[in-house]
């Protein structure tokens, strides 16, 4: 419940900021904007996908994906099949894959990716290996 | 525009009050537990909001779309732990820098932090119950301090890691929380030997696994549900390394690593090592629990190529990890003082169930190696010290790359074999290091 609050407290103070700095035309803190609905990129059928996934879990796990449109299905076929996540009529499913995979395609790519040495904790680079074409 | 107007809405309501809020939006009114939807009000607008009926609407908190609106990952920090990387904060998962990792025994405040549900909050060792039960001669219910009277207590440093450590190099990504280098640990253990407790209770012939399960919860709220349940061959169960632990570096164990009592199974992926243990049945089985397949902590028989569908019957599930290290000093980004070429540079490696016999590194990008020197453990599966001393030839920008070899032969590759769950990623480890003159 203290957690709770504390965020609810954190949340106030950061939509106010934002809410204040619209109505007297200043640019909204950068901190407020990012933070709304967890930080999920603005975008159509936000609301729908941070309230249907926050039921559960934090988007910060959402947001640490790159999936195409058909993994993203397949993930939420699982959570319904064995996490117990209710499911969704065709339209909503449509609409929240429509954002994911918008946002969250393959070439999204927060923790990882090519990247220096002092990038991404050491990681060696993954060299991007697409399947062969096979020769003709 | 509708949507945006909406979102709009939502969020200036909540901010004045969440719960008139919920009335004024969905008509919600909440139990007196500030829970659930009295006599249902308010559900049936909400389903419609999000699509959808909530089966656990008993158990959403009032206000929860301003609370969880106001998530602030960044700001968010896990007590008693320090410089950790949190991934995800529901569930709770962190991982460590490696720069963080160079004690040879991992501070309780250093050790990564890997929950796949949410974790108890009554963890009181006072009264805290393991039931051993399944194909056992005679079931038990041991308290910790039974435990401790009944058996011969040991402490070892054993390394634990995640099985999906190093996912964020996969391409295509691979799905779920996105570890790089640090989730991995080396703490030291107190606990009884998990095969003194099964042979006290008499192991049955046709036992062939065991299943374990633990008091956190799944993330659903569904009390039907294990956050979650997996196991082992008896085999591994009954390696004099694998421990019913109850201490962490002779303290009581984080909350989050599974206080007050928790299996390590040392080498395997962490997972094996129920968290917050409460049962372990044993079964004539694999077990069939919550994570154990058909994909979870598992990877295909074969090799396959990036990106490729495969079938959930190729799957075999992950036991031993493999030979991997970590350079712990210096931190990747070091620039040498003027007039000094040389350094020293050290680390950690380990083999899962097997043991590190050889340790390299290199300076340019594996044309000519070093070999470094190599530690042997305190004890089997704990990680072992490594250390080198390097001279470089000119000003400049160097990486350093460390390459382990396991007592098979088998060494770390510059990149991992890609799997579909982005698991063994033991690509070697590497830092960057700027010479001035």
């Amino acid at each position: 419940m203290a957690v709770r609050r504390h965020f609810l407290a954190a949340g106030l103070l950061a939509g106010l900021g934002g809410a204040l700095a619209a109505g007297v035309g200043w640019s909204a803190p950068a901190a407020a904007q990012s933070d709304a609905y967890g930080g999920l990129p603005e975008g159509e059928n936000r609301v729908l996908v941070f309230a249907l996934c926050s039921g559960c879990h934090s988007v910060k796990l959402v947001m640490q994906q790159g999936m195409t449109r058909a993994k993203w299905d397949a993930t939420l076929d699982w959570m319904v099949e064995q996490q117990g996540m209710p499911e969704l009529d065709a339209q909503t499913e449509s609409e929240v894959l429509d954002y994911l995979a918008e946002h969250f395609n393959t070439d999204h790519r927060p923790g990882g990716g090519p990247q220096g040495a002092g990038g991404a904790g050491g990681l060696s680079p993954y060299n991007s290996m697409q399947p062969m074409t096979p020769t003709e | 525009m509708r949507r945006q107007t909406r979102e709009r809405g939502l969020c200036e309501l909540y901010q004045q009050d969440p719960e008139v809020a919920d009335e004024l939006i969905f008509g919600r009114k909440a139990h007196a537990d500030r829970r659930g939807f009295l006599r249902g009000a308010g559900l049936a607008a909400m389903g419609a909001v999000v699509g959808a009926a909530i089966p656990f609407h008993r158990n959403m908190p009032s206000g929860l779309i301003p609370a969880a609106l106001a998530e602030e990952t960044d700001g968010f920090t896990i007590a008693g732990k320090d410089g950790l990387r949190v991934l995800n904060d529901r569930p709770v998962n962190a991982e460590t820098p490696a720069h963080l990792l160079d004690d040879d025994v991992t501070p309780i405040a250093r050790h990564f932090v890997r929950n796949n549900g949410i974790a108890p909050t009554d963890i009181g060792a006072e009264g805290w119950t393991l039931k051993i039960d399944g194909l056992v001669g005679q079931p038990m219910e041991l308290t910790i301090a039974e435990l401790r009277e009944r058996f011969e207590v040991v402490r070892y440093a054993l390394q634990l890691e995640c099985g999906g450590n190093g996912r964020a190099a996969f391409n295509p990504p691979a799905s779920g929380n996105q570890w790089t280098v640090g989730a991995i640990a080396n703490s030291e253990w107190t606990g009884v030997r998990l095969r003194d407790v099964l042979n006290a209770a008499g192991v049955k012939p046709e036992a062939i696994y065991t299943a374990h399960y633990g008091a956190d919860q799944h993330l659903s709220g569904d009390p039907a549900k294990d956050a979650v349940s997996r196991g082992m061959p008896m085999w591994k169960a009954m390696d004099p390394h694998t421990l019913i632990a109850f201490e962490q570096n002779g303290q009581p164990i984080h909350r989050m690593n599974g206080a007050p009592l928790r299996i390590v199974a040392p080498g395997w992926p962490g997972s094996t090592s129920q968290k917050w243990l409460t049962r372990i049945q044993l079964r004539d089985q694999v077990h069939d629990g919550q994570k154990m397949g058909p994909r979870s902590y598992r990877t295909p028989r074969y090799p396959v190529a990036p990106g490729e569908e495969v079938p959930d019957s190729a799957f075999q599930i992950i036991e031993s990890m493999p030979v991997k290290s970590l350079i712990t000093y210096p931190k990747s980004g070091h620039t040498l003082p003027v007039d000094h070429r040389s350094l020293e540079v050290r680390g950690h490696a380990w083999a899962g169930d097997e043991q590190v016999t050889q340790m390299h590194v290199t300076t340019d990008f594996g044309a000519t190696w070093q070999k470094a020197e190599l530690e042997s453990p305190p004890n089997r599966y704990s990680w072992q010290r490594w250390r080198a001393q390097l001279r470089f030839p000119a000003k400049g920008y160097y990486e350093i790359w460390a390459r382990a070899t396991d007592n098979k032969g088998r060494m770390q590759p510059f990149t991992v074999a890609w799997n579909p769950k982005g698991y063994l990623n033991n690509a070697m480890h590497r830092i960057a290091v700027r010479v001035e003159v």
